[in-house]
């Protein structure tokens, strides 16, 4: 084919063109590091590229979610564990005041002491995240939940505590609502409460009151009558249902109820057995306060305390394992939430490195291509200025 | 003696010439589509004599110009497909790097509202954290604004190379028939001799003309040619040329279509050259591109306000509008007989495409057709505000009366995008809480959750794929068009090869030719000088 000398010229024009072209655009890969420039590049990769980034994307949305989870979950875990810690207190205080060696001036000292307890264990339930945010209000974080009216607590917050999401399909709650941590409790043991009536006047005192027999307990009040070594079992409307004899020390059972108590009663000494009422933590630290700091100059009035120091330390028992459950499940939240967090960080790494495979360039690949293009560029600048130089007309002389 | 004192001449004539032939090669050896020049030469007819017949010298028969006209139709149908796919590609590649710029794209501004409404979620009541929703929104519909302005751009930018370009196609069929009409005197002057440099002139103007716009032709017998576009309308016809021109649109709505000189719109038999690529960019890159993006703006804005609708803000009140609610574009024919205007409001996400249509009343009703697929769209409503016509996801409402036979074209979402805008500005509105108290985040988290949720095609295509179907769409047309574009340098590349081989000048066989003629010349010479000799010998031995 015969070949005109301005296509020789253009033509070799246009190879090296075309490998500067090719030059630069190993150059930019060299220099930003990245292998697809544009979607035109490949877009296949350049798509798959976009859906790792919008994964990464929600991968450290979730990250944060579980970071701030973490933040509120060991806050809270910390003042539940101060919160057990003033219960443990409490227990103590009252187990010692409830002592016959006290005297009147020590269980007052006691006494303050548990009311102190229960300001401190407001000052928990009222806790802060450090933001203003309260721990313990549900969705309503922003006041202070509890308030101490006097003979309980009012609860401002709502039920909802806040959820994030963690994880595909996985939210956790950031914290408990103050409504299910540090209120309903109920009294005695958790079906029905005994009271001594204040008229008694024997050393007899509760020391086991428990629903035996839960389908046959009915739910109604009524109350028992020691006299002369029978228990007489009256209604809520104080009409006489039975009568059985009793000896001291034997068990009680009426109603799916059983009942025990220790030492001999005086004829005529009454316990009404009622149905357990909702109670928060305050009031109980209240009421274990008021026990300690009541009289007991009179063997019923000492055998009364008694009956309410068992009563009350069965739903101290019942509010330490309130406090411990929604202890254990904050911490097992805040388990999630780093397990979460240590699965989304390999998650994101293993991301990376594919988004990596797809984006970045080849440095060892790349650098050798630079290479070779700039030999191809260089053999053919001299051949051009070599061809260029060829002509016929520099043999005419 | 005479004899060959005449041979001698004719040969030296001759051989002249071929070296002057030679030399205009030579001078021509770098003029864009010259064609090189050879000198036919023709031995004289011989001299009748009692014993046989007598040579008489050489003849200059013609100067050939070495062509070959079908090659030169390849190289006009090469011209036409590289220039279309050089305007293509320039566009596709410029949409391209828009979209899939890290910093000028999308993506970063759409995970940073998600992101902003994520970290709303962790702390619903903070004001900071609003403000930072509010500010991410902004920074979206900012984005989105400037990414439907660029592409905007480049639109107005398509308008101006098209006059451009009509322009310049209706002077260079100008000077096409001044050439033809040049060319046909040429042959008649001296006895059908060809004009060569007037056919190589024609041949550049037409390959000129071909990279702007598809062309067929056709030779005439008085060697002219006449030259068509399109569907066969005439733009030379021998020495008469017919200029295009450009006129807005039926619709008014700001296309430009190409028309003929007698006012017929031909926009859509257009192909080929850079006018064919502008048009083909227009349809396939940037309208496309441009309702991909709307589309993502009508749902971001429809789905988010939705959302954030169920939610109630840090005064307890319901969610208003995030973003300003998105209208389309709608035009009236500008034949319609009524007075009726359409109101492009958007309703379903999920049955949203990114088509054009055409709305039409036929006096009793109104049909609503897909122009991309030609189909039908089913309408439900009446088009009174309390009643829209309702269908492909729009919500279109008619004030005013419409005549029979009146037609809208409805452009949904093609510039949608720019008009999207944040409605609220004070951080208090921002509906983070599913419920009245305050440190609930339900909404937040709803709206940080939209992004990975179905919107379009019916919910299966969330806001965050439909973005980058939108990106990697734009790709694989830039890819494409640099793929054919390359391949059509290459045999554009072959096509240049085969016609230099036929018509390039070479310099060595140009040199080779220089030599070869230049001894002939001399030889010749010498014949003269030989016809002296002879001439001087009789002479002297006459004389005697």
């Amino acid at each position: 084919m015969r070949v005109s000398t301005s296509l020789l010229h253009q033509r070799s024009l246009d190879l090296m063109q075309m490998q500067q072209q090719s030059l630069l655009r190993t150059q930019t890969q060299l220099a930003t590091q990245q292998k697809l420039l544009s979607a035109a590049d490949n877009p296949g990769d350049w798509a798959a590229a976009m859906g790792m980034d919008q994964l990464l994307a929600q991968a450290s949305r979730y990250q944060s979610n579980a970071q701030a989870a973490q933040h509120r979950l060991s806050l809270e875990e910390t003042a539940l564990a101060e919160g057990m810690d003033v219960l443990a207190h409490a227990r103590e205080l009252a187990i010692q005041g409830n002592s016959s060696t006290q005297s009147p001036e020590t269980r007052a000292v006691i006494a303050q002491e548990l009311a102190g307890l229960r300001e401190q264990l407001l000052a928990i339930a009222n806790r802060d995240d450090g933001q203003g945010r309260y721990l313990f209000a549900g969705a309503r974080d922003d006041a202070a939940p509890f308030a101490w009216t006097g003979s309980a607590a009012s609860y401002g917050g709502d039920d909802a505590p806040r959820m994030l999401p963690i994880g595909n399909a996985r939210s956790i709650a950031v914290g408990d609502a103050g409504s299910a941590v540090f209120m309903g409790l109920r009294t005695g043991d958790g079906r029905v409460q005994v009271g001594a009536d204040a008229a008694n006047t024997g050393a007899m005192h509760l020391q086991q009151a428990v629903v035996r027999d839960a389908a046959a307990y009915n739910g109604s009040s009524f109350s028992l009558r020691f006299t002369g070594g029978t228990v007489e079992i009256r209604d809520a409307a104080d009409n006489l249902l039975e009568t059985r004899a009793y000896a001291p020390g034997s068990t009680v059972q009426f109603n799916g109820v059983e009942l025990r108590f220790a030492g001999e009663p005086a004829d005529g000494d009454r316990y009404r057995v009622e149905p357990s009422t909702q109670q928060d933590m305050f009031a109980l630290l209240d009421k274990l306060a008021a026990i300690v700091d009541g009289p007991q100059d009179t063997t019923g009035a000492r055998a009364g305390a008694q009956t309410a120091m068992q009563q009350a330390l069965a739903e101290l028992e019942a509010a330490q394992s309130q406090l411990s459950a929604v202890r254990t499940g904050a911490g097992l939240r805040l388990g999630a939430a780093q397990d979460a967090e240590a699965t989304l960080s390999a998650q994101t790494i293993e991301a990376e490195s594919a988004l990596s495979n797809l984006r970045d360039v080849d440095i060892a690949e790349a650098a050798s291509r630079l290479q070779r293009e700039l030999l191809a560029l260089q053999a053919a600048q001299a051949s051009h200025a070599q061809i260029q130089g060829l002509s016929l007309f520099s043999y005419l002389r | 003696m005479s004899d060959l004192l005449s041979i001698g001449m004719s040969g030296l004539l001759a051989y002249r010439r071929a070296l002057d032939t030679v030399s205009h090669n030579i001078a021509n050896a770098n003029t864009a589509g010259y064609s090189r020049q050879r000198v036919e030469l023709a031995s004289r007819p011989g001299a009748g004599t009692g014993y046989g017949y007598l040579g008489t010298g050489v003849d200059l028969a013609t100067v050939r110009r070495l062509g070959d006209d079908l090659v030169s139709a390849r190289m006009q149908t090469d011209a036409s497909a590289y220039g279309r796919l050089q305007t293509y590609h320039g566009y596709a590649s410029r949409v391209d790097s828009l979209l899939s710029d890290a910093d000028a794209g999308l993506s970063r501004p759409l995970q940073g509202f998600f992101d902003a409404a994520n970290a709303l979620s962790q702390d619903p009541s903070s004001t900071a954290a609003r403000q930072t929703l509010i500010g991410a929104a902004d920074t979206l519909a900012a984005r989105m604004r400037d990414t439907q302005a660029q592409l905007d751009a480049m639109d107005g930018e398509i308008d101006t190379r098209m006059r451009a370009t009509v322009d310049e196609i209706n002077t260079l069929s100008q000077a096409l028939a001044d050439v033809n009409r040049e060319i046909v005197q040429g042959y008649g002057n001296f006895g059908g001799q060809p004009p060569n440099d007037l056919l190589d002139r024609r041949d550049q103007l037409l390959q000129e003309l071909s990279s702007r716009v598809g062309i067929s032709t056709s030779a005439q017998a008085d060697g002219s040619v006449n030259v068509y576009v399109g569907g066969g309308q005439a733009l030379v016809l021998g020495s008469e040329a017919t200029a295009l021109g450009v006129a807005a649109d039926r619709y008014n709505s700001g296309r430009l279509d190409i028309v003929h000189a007698g006012g017929s719109r031909i926009t859509a038999q257009v192909e080929g050259g850079a006018l064919g690529g502008m048009l083909d960019t227009r349809r396939e890159v940037i309208d496309p591109a441009r309702a991909r993006l709307g589309r993502i703006a009508a749902g971001i804005v429809e789905t988010v306000n939705a959302q954030h609708a169920q939610g109630f803000d840090a005064n307890g009140q319901p969610g208003a509008d995030l973003f300003a609610p998105l209208r389309g574009a709608a035009f009236a024919a500008t034949t319609n007989g009524g007075s009726a205007q359409v109101d492009v409001g958007f309703g379903d996400p999920g049955a949203l495409g990114d088509s054009d249509y055409e709305l039409r009343y036929d006096g009793a009703a109104w049909t609503l057709t897909d122009l991309r697929s030609g189909g039908t769209v089913p309408l439900t409503g009446s088009g009174t505000p309390g009643d829209p016509l309702v269908g492909a996801g729009l919500e279109l409402q008619v004030s005013g009366a419409a005549s029979a036979g009146d037609r809208f074209l409805i452009r949904p979402t093609v510039s949608a995008a720019g008009g999207m805008n944040v409605a609220l500005s004070d951080p208090s509105q921002v509906a983070a809480a599913a419920s009245t108290a305050s440190g609930d985040n339900g909404n937040a988290l709803a709206l940080a959750g939209l992004g990975n949720t179905g919107v379009f095609g019916g919910g299966t295509q969330s806001l965050l794929s439909a973005h980058t179907a939108l990106v990697s769409g734009a790709g694989m047309r830039a890819q494409q068009a640099g793929m054919q574009l390359d391949a059509q340098a290459a045999v554009g590349n072959q096509t240049l090869a085969e016609r230099e081989s036929v018509s390039g000048v070479n310099l060595d066989e140009e040199a080779a030719d220089l030599i070869r003629y230049q001894q002939a010349y001399q030889a010749a010479a010498r014949v003269v000088q030989v016809a002296d000799t002879i001439f001087q010998t009789l002479l002297q031995a006459a004389g005697r």
